[in-house]
Formats: structure tokens, sequence, C-alpha cells
């Protein structure tokens, strides 16, 4: 099992208008698997957060979480505030039921609310680097592209459903963007989110007739 | 049927304060909202939101129990708290995920008790007595189905025959309190309550409504209010499903009545 180990901050820079990209050089870094997380915590306190890996697990040395900040929260105001060079303490990494690997992975679709952009960012670019020729969907539902970690890097490529305008993902928006889009026999569908968008979501899929056992989910909250 | 597969009730389970140290019963009353106290109380943030070892871990350390002078709290390093429980006071609306509720704030006392064990601002508050919390919609049968602070759901049941089996492949054995079961059952196959879909025990008939989706609250130790990693890494090796990882049921009872450890479980569907 995984222990606490020291990491130092490399980089803390604004990645959406509420999430910081948090890049760290853990003191003995090992490859993660992609959709896998990490427990944060500052020094000397006993609050800690899970945290998904968004680096792949190629970026030798250096792992990036993006840290979403709530006004309420315990730890993310104060990893918005760490400055590089300043210590954190890390665990991990740790997930066994949402998980994409190259060998066994099918093409991923991912669907993503908010911060869940997390791990599906690393599914994503693990996928490819390890597949070039697969064809991933990826779809994010926003208040609007401000709150998209890495927009400008994903907006050729985003299937995006920004809510200020068009209201939650439903199943029509889902039977268009996965169901007709035909990803392929081997499609997985992974789904981050808060609680109530991965009910809806997973639902919508299950009654869309999606296999349960192609659909893995990772609940934010 | 042969001894191993006779199903019977070896545990029942309530938790007054949600997050707290529960109560280990010979007899449960099922009254509207589950077993009666259970999940009565809940620790909320200054917003009404509410707290969970989920974020404090060492909630599991907080006992309590019920005399007439009214709710008592314990914790390691505090003096205890007696709570005379306030039926009727200042309303305040708290959220359980998505579910909204009214409720009474039980006090300042208990609330700078509890922040200062936390180390964070919130209070104890128990159900306002006209407010009503119905189960999710699409669990619903009659319509009246209710329920107090439980995340969802009025009863947890999970296996004996289950845990044995998580296990069988953990170095590190798990007690069946990571799980916090309100119904715990002896006997049968490992996961055969996935199957059920109505069962009785005594006079109670109970719908067998969903699968368990697990959070890290299975990863505290509830004996010391640390975090680890298990049971999550294992299960999620072989128990996920489309919402996550799963083990135990949650069931929504048809009527009231009182069960006992030893009840023989029927299946029925």
């Amino acid at each position: 099992m995984p222990d606490w180990q020291k990491a130092r901050v490399i980089a803390n820079v604004p990645a959406a208008d509420d999430i910081r990209s948090l890049v760290v050089a853990p003191s003995e870094w090992v490859p993660h698997r992609a959709g896998q997380h990490y427990e944060l915590r500052i020094p000397g306190t006993d609050i800690s957060r899970k945290y998904s890996v968004v680096s792949t697990p190629y970026d030798a040395g250096r792992l990036e979480f993006g840290v979403q900040l709530l006004a309420n929260g315990a730890l993310s105001p104060r990893l918005w505030a760490l400055a590089p060079g300043d210590a954190l303490e890390i665990r991990g990494p740790w997930g066994e039921s949402f998980l994409w690997d190259a060998q066994s992975g099918g093409t991923p679709v991912l669907i993503g609310a908010g911060s869940g952009i997390t791990p599906l960012l690393c599914i994503y670019d693990t996928c490819r680097a390890a597949r070039p020729s697969a064809k991933p969907i990826f779809i994010m539902s926003a208040k609007d592209k401000g709150r998209i970690m890495h927009y400008e890097k994903l907006e050729d490529i985003l299937v995006t459903r920004f809510t200020a305008e068009a209201g939650r993902i439903d199943a029509d928006f889902l039977r268009t963007h996965v169901v007709d889009a035909a990803p392929g026999p081997d499609a997985s569908c992974y789904v981050c989110g808060p609680d109530t968008f991965i009910d809806s979501v997973v639902d919508d899929l299950l009654d869309l007739g999606l296999p349960p056992d192609r659909i893995r989910s990772e609940k934010f909250d | 049927m042969s001894e191993s597969q006779k199903l019977a009730v070896s545990e029942l389970h309530v938790y007054p304060v949600k997050s707290c140290a529960g109560w280990t019963l010979d007899r449960a009353e099922a009254v509207a909202t589950g077993f009666a106290h259970d999940r009565e109380w809940m620790v909320a943030d200054s917003e009404g939101g509410f707290i969970t070892q989920r974020q404090y871990p060492k909630m599991a350390l907080i006992r309590p129990s019920l005399s007439p002078e009214g709710l008592t709290l314990e914790a390691p390093g505090l003096p205890k708290i007696v709570v005379p429980i306030i039926e009727d006071g200042a309303r305040v609306p708290v959220i359980v995920w998505e579910s909204p509720c009214t409720a009474v704030d039980q006090g300042k006392a208990v609330s700078e008790w509890l922040s200062g064990y936390l180390g964070k601002e919130c209070r104890l508050v128990r159900m306002a007595p006209e407010f009503q919390r119905g189960v999710k919609e699409k669990y619903r049968k009659s319509g009246k189905e209710v329920v107090g602070f439980a995340d969802s759901m009025p009863f947890l049941l999970t296996s004996q025959a289950s845990l044995d089996d998580l296990n069988s492949k953990l170095a590190d054995k798990l007690p069946m309190d990571r799980f916090r079961p309100n119904i715990v059952v002896s006997g049968g196959a490992a996961f055969q309550e996935d199957a059920w879909k109505k069962i009785r025990i005594g006079s109670v008939v109970f719908r067998v409504s969903k699968a368990c989706v697990r959070c890290e609250i299975t990863t505290v130790d509830q004996r010391t209010g640390e975090k680890g990693g298990e049971p999550l890494e294992t299960l999620g090796k072989y128990r996920t499903g489309p919402k996550g990882v799963m083990f135990g049921q949650n069931l929504i009872h048809e009527n009231i009545g009182a069960l006992q450890v030893d009840d023989i479980v029927e299946v029925i569907e």
C-alpha cells in the first residue's frame, strides 16, 4: 500500500476560472494508471483530499493535478496558495475502479462535468500517446468555456454542453453524441463529475442500451 | 435448507448521529423513517451542508447515547456533553446530497463542542417534526416512503458471507463496521443479496431497492478514525459497476415492526 511522501511544487497556475493546474515533483515518482488519483495534504495538518492525476504516466517525475477552488473548502484554498518550491505531502496512486489501459482499454468515450474533467484529461492524453489511431470522444458539461480546464488545448476536439445556454446533458444529447457517433464495439464510457451528474448520465446511458460493463464512473463530491 | 444456507440476522446497528459511532443492538424497531433514532441527528456546516467522515474521518470517534436528559456525545480529548433535545426550536435549512430538509438547530453549546472537535464551524441539527423527507422519486412505490438523514435509503443490509469473501482477498481483515450497515445477515453465499428483490424479517417486509455504491468512508478505521486504501482498492478490482464500487443492498420497508438478532431472513422474491 502507498505511503505518504513529500513532493515539491513545480508550478501552480490558472487553468480555468475556478481551477488551477498544480504540478508537483514527488520524491519517489511511480507511473500511475490513467484514471488514478493521489491524496494531497499540507505538511503538518491532517486534512487530506483526493485529486485525480491529470498528467500521463509517460510524464516521468511530475504529477499534474487540477484543483477546483471551493469557497468553503478545507484544503483547496490552501492548495491555491502554494508557490513553486513549497512542500506538499501526497499518497498514492490509488484507484482500481476507474482505469484506462492501452492494452485492455477500448476507445474511450469521456463524459465529464466541472472538476470531473481531471481523470478524463489523463485518459484522453494517455490514449492519444499509446493508441494514436484511436478516436476517443470527449464530452464536457460546464457552465461556460471559462470553467473547462485547459480549454484552449481541447477546443478543437471537445463536444461541449454549456449549461448556462442549453441546460444539463440529457438522453437526447447522449443519443446524438455517444450512440449515433458510433465509437465502435470496444468503446468504454468514463463518466466523472458530481453525484447527480453521474446518476443522471449513467441512467441515461443504460436506458440507451449501453452495456453496464462498458460504463465506469467516478463521483467527485 | 442446510445449516450454512439458513439466513438469519446476525447484527443490528443504529447510527443516531449521521457519520458518528453507532449502537449495536439485539432488537431494533423499524419506524416510518427506518430504525428508531437512525440518523435522527446530523452535523451541518454554516451553509446547511452535511458534514461526514468523508471530510472529517474523526467523526467515527464521536459516541452518542440517549437518556431522559437528552443526547450525550463523547469524543476523545473532550468532556462529554449532554444535549437536551430541542424538538421545536429555530428552523434551519439543510441539505443532504441534493435533498433539502428543514431541521432544528440543537443549540450553541453542542455547536461549540463540535466546532472545537472538528476544527470547523458547524452545528448539530435534528429533522423538524413537520418535515417529511421523501425517498427519491424513482424508488418510491406507495409515495409515502420517508427517511431521516441517511444518504438516501432507510436501511442498508450487508451479508457476512460477502465480507468473508472480501476478507479472503485481504492481508489485513476488515470488520463489518467499515460498511456501517443497519442489518447484517449470516448464512448463504457471498453477494447473494444482489439477487434479492423482496425479503421478510420477522413481520417486516423489505423491498431490496438498489446496490449500495461505496465511498471513502469504508476506508476509515472506525476505531481510530485513520484513513487507508482498503477496502476500496480490492473491491474496485471485482465489485465495480456503472455507478461505482458496490457492497451491500439498500432496503425500503413496506411496514413497521421489530427486528431481533437471530430472526430468520426469508427471501420472498
